[in-house]
């Protein structure tokens, strides 16, 4: 009895705390000389010590209860506004912030919340405006945000030439990339050198490797939330850069003033022309190119005050090619992704949010390959085939941020994804004769979720989040599955299922949870847990991604793969906020990962599904982040530091000894600095070390049928030489006012010219007879030392 | 996917030409010595095996390293005076404290021992029954105990599929005097034969080998109970080559593989089984696959039982087809034996 009366008074308390009559605050907070959105621009009620940020949209909603309140909005590199409140009716406030005149002072710190990394009850997320990212030494001239997060403790790449990138060992396939909302499947060119993302039309960007909020899924290690700048509102702007490999163009302006903006960005690299002039005249690789493009474009119309569209798209391709010099012989690869997305905000209320999404997205992979032998009595010896595989999806999700007071955010939604995989088609001319492999190949599926969460701030000290995810997958038909026997040669069964039936069906149900507590002064320690289910996976058959690897659905045969990660971190800034350090312990459990059979070279069957030749386990990985900012200042910059451990299982691999995964990483350091020299000069380096990518070597020799075999050693039982690379870059400010800008950049890419191991081979040297047979290996490096000069431009 | 493992090698290949190579050194550990076992039954021929051990990676590969692989025991140390090895070499040698190789016909109990013999072709030593022959749709049993261990594997040789028609194709490149065999030959009823081809040219091999170029492996798989054309059929490649001179960069080497007018070819079409035709596949995907960084090393599937072992004991139904490639690029038939 005197519990029920407890928790009827708890209850009770609680909503009337809820319910007490408050007055909402709110608005947009936009940069005032282009009309941008500000993502994550801070309100502050002071003596309260409450306070918000605006949402992507660069939307916030504060109430409080009756009175007068000193509101402060603020943003890093802009300039502070303050206001005095009156609190009696519900107030709508756009604020727009000017920047910060540029001065050769230190920078001035404005009285925002930079203790934000602390009292934040976030942990294992990192935001990164684009404006620091082009502060950093640019690999061959271009800024590059995927390269920039690699710089952060507990994300790493692969090494050169590895496009993936890994966040808490788990594989690449494991990151949620969005741009707009969209999620992009490839977010990388060739080898990984640029991603897909020209840092002009990009305005910020998120990056979670752990404590996910239940509006992101899908994805198991990592959430890389990318915005796309909206488009002047005020003026035209033309701005971009001409460098040695690459240049870009970005136009932007309003097609009305503050109420309609568009943006076209684009940029190619010339590779292929710089290179050709000097491929000798007898290499075999005359008469091959290389080049890629992308166009971002995005449409912005405000179309009234509580209502705004915005519509993005983004294209882009690599492209290889090669023709012989006899013209018997091309072959054509391009692969890209190309995206489209239509948002609307609604304002419902001042404490209602709600976006609308609707998207589309492809990915594609071509390999076109004619041969013409060009003898006109022998048609029926040329030949083209055409290898195509992809992935398009169509999305339409629906988000909702509820501020009903202070301490609460509270954010729902749903969304629905149908899936339309062509993991490998071939389409075959031989003479005049064609056959089609297409039909038949394609797997569809639907995938579904809703989630709900609730970032509390209990008092000054705790702060909660709590959030769950409910998700679904289906595969459906039409669809054929082969049942192939014990020793997979052949198909002794199929199962045929129809248009829309159901092949496999599976559901997840993810919790998440964060906790902050202060510590006083300027420390605090979090804590948090996810748990995520993943339908999607890609199926790479190299060591190293490559654009041949193929994401695949679950399917009656593929489980979805799971991962749920804790982590702890202790949190301190020091010298007022100057310094920001952070130590994060985290551990993660992966289960149902793929790998393919050993031996397998699947896709040259006709009657056969893909998926017939993986083989499933499990992993874990553990680690310690530790990681230092300076955060303003003439001289600015971090450090980050990782130990991690990452393992793996499979029954059908090695018998089941756990192995390294390929990108298990010991050690992984990190140091960026960027130092304003003057006015017109700033200097930046980046230095990297990290413990070498494993591989699997051969260990022993032996003579089966004449030929030389060799016996490889358990996986990733070889550790190659450690990778570590330092850049230097000089920025030069030749000339800035209100119309126009002219920076020069000056960068060199692995300065000491490093040469680090892409791979290792083993090549023959001598005669058995001669009795100077030997066997050496060699290893490969990519990149050298690289200078690149570009010169940007601004016109506005 | 083959396809695709190319066209990711020529992209890799393209990147190289601005990348760097060093050479290095890589430490690798010692590795667990095993037991390499190639052993074959053919119809109406006695049954052999090659013995030999695994090494180091990186251990010299001479003609006396390649002897300091096979398994020997003390019996066959006149034979080795006999080829002429030297009493210093022999001292280098490692011998076998015990070695017993034997066969057994599994459908009639009857066991034959394995005697070492001097082979006139690569690797010219082996162990090689006297009295047993094979016969069409038997199994056979091979157990081999070797300083303590014993090693087994059973394997059948199923019956032979005769080659129904023959041709000479001449390549023009070659002014009509080389080219290649094509064979027709009908694919049984039932599901799961798999075919081997091997060739041997009377005056240049001593022993029947795979063809130089192409596949030398089929499976019925897409074309059950068909007629099954195999053409292309190259001539069988010379082992000794490889250990007698280095790779010339000027010879002509599809040449090499043609057979030319006027020889007299023995062609034979072997039925296998399917752990023997798997053993095969898993050879040829493995050398296709091996030394390319992008793919992981497939691993050679072997039908023997035991620790450490690798390698096979397979059987052949083999059907032989002797035949003249006249001047005028017709094949006159001399004579077929199965």
């Amino acid at each position: 009895m005197k519990l029920k009366l407890f928790i009827i008074l708890l209850l009770t308390l609680i909503g009337l705390s809820a319910f007490a009559q408050k007055y909402t605050l709110s608005g947009y907070i936009k940069d005032a000389t282009t009309g941008e959105d500000l993502i994550g621009a801070n309100i502050i009620i002071k003596e309260e010590h409450k306070g918000t940020t605006t949402n992507t949209y660069g939307f916030y909603s504060i109430s409080m209860p009756k009175g007068n309140y000193i509101v402060s909005f603020s943003y890093i590199g802009y300039e502070t506004i303050e206001r005095k409140l009156n609190f009696n009716e519900d107030i709508t406030l756009n604020i727009n912030l000017k920047p910060t005149a540029y001065t050769t002072q230190e920078v001035v710190v404005s009285s925002e919340r930079t203790d934000k990394n602390v009292q934040d009850s976030r942990m294992s997320v990192v935001k990164l405006p684009v404006d620091q990212v082009k502060t950093l030494p640019a690999f061959m001239g271009e800024v590059d945000v995927l390269k920039t997060i690699q710089l952060l403790p507990g994300i790493q790449s692969a090494g050169d030439g590895n496009s993936g990138f890994y966040v808490r060992g788990g594989g690449p396939d494991q990151n949620l990339v969005i741009l707009d909302e969209a999620p992009v499947y490839n977010a990388s060119h060739l080898f990984g050198f640029f991603s897909v993302f020209n840092a002009d039309a990009i305005k910020d960007m998120e990056i979670y490797k752990g404590g996910m909020p239940a509006q992101y899924g899908g994805r198991i290690s990592s959430v890389i939330d990318i915005s796309m700048n909206n488009g002047n509102m005020k003026q035209f702007v033309a701005q971009g850069g001409i460098g040695t490999i690459a240049s870009r163009l970005t136009v932007h302006g309003p097609i009305k003033k503050d109420t309609c903006s568009f943006l076209v960005s684009a940029r190619r690299t010339y590779l292929d022309l710089l290179i050709k002039p000097f491929i000798k005249k007898d290499s075999p690789f005359k008469g091959s190119g290389y080049y890629f493009y992308d166009i971002n474009a995005k449409f912005n119309f405000k179309f009234s005050e509580k209502d705004r569209l915005f519509l993005s798209g983004y294209y882009g391709q690599d492209i290889f090619n090669f023709s012989a010099e006899s013209g018997t012989f091309q072959m054509r690869i391009p692969w890209g992704n190309g995206t489209g997305t239509i948002r609307w905000n609604h304002l419902v209320n001042s404490r209602f949010f709600m976006n609308t999404t609707a998207m589309f997205s492809d990915y594609k992979f071509t390999t076109d390959i004619g041969m013409n032998p060009g003898t006109e009595d022998d048609t029926d010896a040329s030949f083209r085939f055409i290898l195509f595989s992809g992935i398009r999806d169509y999305y339409f999700k629906q988000d909702y941020t509820w501020l009903p007071n202070p301490q609460h955010t509270v954010k729902f939604g749903a969304g629905y994804t149908f899936h339309h995989f062509t993991p490998n088609s071939l389409k075959a001319e031989f003479g005049e004769s064609e056959i089609d492999f297409t039909k038949g190949k394609k797997l569809l599926a639907h995938e579904a979720y809703l989630y709900i969460g609730d970032d509390y701030i209990i008092n000054d000290y705790i702060t909660l989040y709590g959030g769950l995810r409910g998700a679904s997958f289906f595969q459906v038909g039409p669809f054929t599955r082969y049942i192939k026997s014990d020793d997979m040669l052949f198909t002794i069964d199929s199962i045929s299922y129809g248009n829309g039936e159901l092949v496999a069906d599976y559901y997840s149900l993810e919790p998440r949870a964060s906790i902050k507590v202060s510590l006083g002064g300027k420390s605090s320690l979090k804590a948090s847990f996810m748990q995520n289910k993943q339908f999607i996976h890609l199926a790479s058959l190299s060591a190293s991604t490559l654009p041949t690897d193929l994401w695949v659905p679950s399917t009656d045969v593929v489980k979805p793969q799971m991962g749920r990660q804790y982590a702890i971190g202790y949190f301190r800034n020091f010298k007022d906020n100057l310094y920001e350090t952070s130590v994060e312990f985290y551990y993660k459990e992966l289960y149902n990962l793929i790998e393919y059979m050993d031996g397998a070279l699947p896709g040259d069957e006709l009657n056969d599904n893909s998926d017939n030749y993986f083989v499933f386990g499990n992993g874990n990985s553990y680690g310690a982040e530790f990681f230092v900012k300076k955060r303003t200042g003439r001289l600015t910059g971090w450090i980050g530091y990782t130990w991690s451990k990452t393992m793996r299982e499979f029954n059908d691999i090695d018998g089941g000894i756990p192995f390294p995964a390929k990108y298990d990483r010991r050690h992984d350091l990190s140091l960026t600095l960027n130092y304003i020299l003057n006015e017109k000069w700033t200097l930046a380096t980046v230095f990297v070390y990290a413990t070498g990518n494993t591989t699997t070597l051969p260990v022993a020799r032996y003579m089966l049928d004449g030929e030389i075999i060799s016996e490889y050693g358990y996986r990733n039982s070889y550790r190659m030489e450690p990778y570590h690379r330092l850049d230097l870059s000089v920025t030069y400010t030749h000339k800035k006012t209100d119309k126009y800008e002219s920076v020069w950049n000056f960068s060199v890419y692995n300065v000491y010219n490093r040469k680090n191991p892409f791979f290792i081979y083993f090549d023959y040297t001598g005669s058995v007879d001669n009795g100077n047979f030997q066997t050496v290996a060699k290893q490969v490096s990519l990149i050298p030392v690289l200078p690149a000069i570009t010169w940007n431009f601004k016109f506005m | 996917m083959k396809k695709t493992i190319y066209i990711a090698t020529v992209i890799i290949l393209f990147v190289i030409i601005w990348s760097c190579e060093t050479d290095i050194t890589v430490d690798l550990p010692t590795p667990q010595k095993k037991l390499v076992v190639e052993g074959f039954i053919e119809s109406n021929n006695n049954p052999y095996v090659f013995l030999t051990k695994n090494s180091g990676y990186f251990d010299p590969v001479d003609s006396t390293s390649l002897y300091k692989m096979l398994i020997l025991d003390s019996t066959t140390i006149p034979m080795l005076e006999q080829i002429g090895f030297s009493q210093t070499e022999i001292e280098l040698f490692e011998f076998a404290e015990e070695l017993i190789i034997t066969v057994t016909e599994l459908e009639t109990s009857i066991i034959d021992t394995l005697k070492p013999s001097i082979i006139p072709y690569f690797p010219f030593f082996g162990y090689v029954a006297s009295s047993m022959t094979g016969n069409n749709n038997n199994s056979y049993k091979l157990d081999i105990n070797y300083n303590g261990s014993h090693y087994f594997g059973t394997t059948t040789i199923p019956e032979p599929v005769p080659i129904d028609s023959i041709w000479f194709t001449t390549d023009t490149a070659y002014a009509d005097t080389l080219g290649t065999i094509g064979i027709r030959f009908i694919d049984p009823p039932q599901i799961g034969n798999f075919y081997a081809i091997h060739n041997m040219v009377e005056g240049e091999h001593l022993t029947f080998l795979k063809p130089y170029f192409g596949i030398s492996i089929i499976d019925d798989r897409y074309l059950n109970g068909d007629t099954l054309k195999f053409t292309g059929i190259t001539k069988a490649q010379d082992n000794n080559d490889f250990f007698e001179g280095e790779f010339d960069p000027e010879a002509d080497w599809w040449a090499e593989g043609l057979f030319s007018l006027n020889s007299i070819v023995n062609i034979r079409l072997s039925t296998i089984d399917t752990e023997h035709f798997l053993f095969w596949n898993s050879w040829s995907r493995h050398l296709a696959t091996d030394g390319n960084p992008f793919v992981n090393p497939a691993s050679i599937m072997s039908n023997l039982h035991g620790e450490n072992v690798l390698g096979v004991w397979g059987g052949y139904g083999t059907y032989i087809e002797r035949v003249h490639i006249t001047d005028s690029a017709t094949l006159e038939i001399l004579s077929n034996k199965h």
